[in-house]
């Protein structure tokens, strides 16, 4: 990682150390947020956490474009590598034969999205969750949870967790389940990319500790790794 | 419709009307439905280069720039010409711009 100066990471000191390059090389961010088909007003309108429980709550899943499926792939990547899409809310596992497992995603909010080339540095199921210090500090509810939050349904590490890792560095990303289903397709979450728990399951028997993982999201900040 | 000039019996001019309804009718049963989305379809708001579009370009920076460590991140993409995409990249030590088309063939990669 490119070392910032010495000024710069004092007034930074508040951020985790695993965020500071990401910050030093931050572009100004272009999200893309999701936009849902109205067939009643025949227009496009976004697909805001409001619209996206109603749908949720209407239809007992997310959009079918968000559904797992096989799809054609084209890349030279190996088998096994994960591909993130943040700004199309796609998790692409690669397959053999020009092939990949697509799965719908949550990704990070405004100000929390990031991109860069990392590895899965270990798994867990059904995961503790310990909020970030950070998290503490901006979301008060999280500091009854500061000594970990038992894993189980109303988990929001949901039911599987792959913790993304720089070397041997835990770069405090994760990619894993959630108790909030509906949230996929969502820029919602605090960098950490959210799958439904079936999703993750799936995903999880099929990945193995070690596995490349390449993020992708436009104008996010830079987070350089492997 | 111009008005007739001469007396006409109301029963024609009943026939008159209604096979003028009927043709328009016809003419609205006869043209196409409107096709759109499914209902439910979703789509990101902005415009970006298919994923594995990116990441062949990402490969084929790496062969061509010969990037020692293969490390070559896709920054951001758009449309570009008809049927193309503009891939900007970045590695260690640089940036490069590609260009492919929609079958996957790289058109151009430029140090910049």
């Amino acid at each position: 990682m490119t070392g910032l100066s010495g000024p710069l990471r004092t007034a930074l000191r508040w951020l985790p150390a695993a965020v500071l390059a990401a910050v030093a090389t931050a572009a100004l961010a272009q999200t893309f947020n999701t936009q849902i088909y109205d067939h009643v007003n025949r227009k496009w309108v976004d697909y805001s956490p409001q619209a996206a429980v109603r749908y949720y709550r209407m239809h007992g899943q997310t959009p079918e474009e968000f559904q797992r499926q096989v799809v054609p792939f084209r890349t030279a990547e190996k088998p096994g590598t994960i591909i993130i899409d943040g700004d199309r809310h796609f998790l692409y596992l690669v397959l053999p034969g020009f092939q990949a497992i697509r799965y719908g995603i949550g990704v990070g909010r405004d100000g929390f999205g990031w991109a860069g080339i990392v590895t899965v540095g270990r798994k867990q199921e059904w995961p503790v969750w310990t909020p970030p210090a950070e998290m503490i500090a901006r979301d008060p509810e999280a500091a009854q949870w500061k000594d970990g939050m038992p894993g189980g349904p109303d988990n929001p590490l949901g039911a599987r967790a792959l913790y993304l890792y720089v070397g041997n560095k835990d770069s405090i990303y994760r990619i894993h389940g959630t108790n909030q289903p509906w949230s996929i397709g969502l820029n919602i979450s605090s960098g950490c990319i959210r799958m439904n728990n079936d999703d993750v399951t799936d995903l999880y028997s099929r990945v193995e500790v070690g596995a490349k993982v390449i993020v992708l999201m436009q104008g996010a900040a830079l987070y350089k790794g492997v | 419709m111009n008005c007739p000039k001469s007396p006409v019996s109301s029963s024609r001019v009943a026939v008159l009307i209604a096979g003028l309804g009927l043709s328009l009718l016809a003419g609205c049963n006869t043209s196409a439905p409107v096709q759109g989305p499914a209902a439910g379809a979703v789509r990101s708001s902005g415009a970006t280069a298919p994923t594995d579009l990116q990441l062949l370009c990402a490969a084929e920076a790496a062969e061509q720039l010969q990037i020692t460590d293969g490390n070559v991140l896709p920054v951001s993409s758009g449309p570009s010409g008809g049927t193309g995409y503009r891939v900007n990249l970045t590695f260690e030590g640089g940036e490069a711009v590609c260009v492919i088309d929609d079958d996957g063939m790289v058109q151009s990669i430029d140090r910049i």
